[in-house]
């Protein structure tokens, strides 16, 4: 049996068990996906405490909503359908607070670790969505990335 | 076609979502212009660099504590089917009105009332009960 197989039916039967309320398969379950609902969050969010925020509404609305999974699409990617629709509707609630704060803080390189990969011209980049309107800022990062 | 028009339909054409007719339009165009074909070359190199950003970010601090919290929260309340299930009716809530009172107007309205949808209010309270 292949490494991905053996993976996915760990993953199905967390799935299982989390549907069946136990709290420490969802744990693992969080552990597994944070970093990419996180990041979804981060480049959509005005700051990083409101991608927290959304990332831990994001596993709280996937939590009332595992028993709707019915393994018809990959968990992650109704995951990340969940996550999309949890982050704009959280945005279009609070149009104010949607609009990009810069601070200094949003310095931070996100580094993939990737070799050869220019980190300047990617932290540019990353400086580049944060300050694109709000609209265009999630057009693209829901588009491109 | 002036090169601000080819530039303009450039992101659609590297897309692939061009129509037949533009997409030859743009090709013409840039077999004979270099400055349209080094516009192009800027922004598939650009698009490159943006798939190499990572689609995995680490929280600066563990979330899971507060999920914990929340989910016992959630589980302590007594009446859970008696609470607000959406942030209409949440808001409703706090500020005494009925969620019956609440109309949310459908996207054909809105188009036809304002042409945008963002010129409207999300919902408004029945004008028979307020």
């Amino acid at each position: 049996m292949g490494v991905e197989v053996v993976a996915a039916s760990i993953e199905t039967a967390l799935i299982q068990r989390a549907q069946q309320r136990d709290r420490s398969a969802f744990e693992q379950i969080y552990r597994e996906h944070v970093d990419r609902v996180y990041a979804l969050c981060l480049r959509l969010s005005p700051d990083a405490s409101w991608a927290e925020d959304l990332t831990q509404d994001i596993f709280l609305r996937v939590w009332e909503r595992l028993d709707s999974f019915r393994e018809e699409s990959a968990f992650s990617t109704w995951l990340h359908r969940i996550a999309v629709n949890v982050t704009l509707s959280a945005l279009r609630a609070d149009k104010r607070r949607s609009v990009r704060i810069f601070t200094t803080d949003d310095l931070t390189v996100h580094d993939r670790g990737d070799e050869g990969v220019d980190q300047g011209s990617i932290m540019d980049i990353e400086q580049a969505i944060k300050i694109l309107p709000a609209q265009a800022r999630q057009g693209f990062v829901l588009h491109e990335i | 076609m002036k090169c601000l028009e080819i530039k303009n339909r450039l992101h659609d054409y590297i897309d692939g979502v061009s129509l037949d007719e533009e997409r030859f339009e743009v090709e013409r165009h840039l077999a004979q212009c270099a400055s349209c074909r080094k516009e192009m070359s800027r922004i598939q190199a650009l698009l490159q660099k943006v798939k190499t950003l990572s689609t995995s970010i680490s929280p600066d601090r563990d979330l899971w504590p507060g999920i914990e919290t929340r989910l016992d929260q959630q589980e302590n309340q007594p009446h859970m089917e008696n609470q607000p299930h959406s942030t209409v009716q949440e808001h409703a809530r706090q500020y005494g009105v009925l969620s019956e009172q609440i109309e949310i107007p459908n996207r054909s309205e809105i188009r036809k009332k304002s042409g945008r949808p963002g010129s409207m209010p999300i919902f408004r309270l029945r004008q028979s009960l307020s």
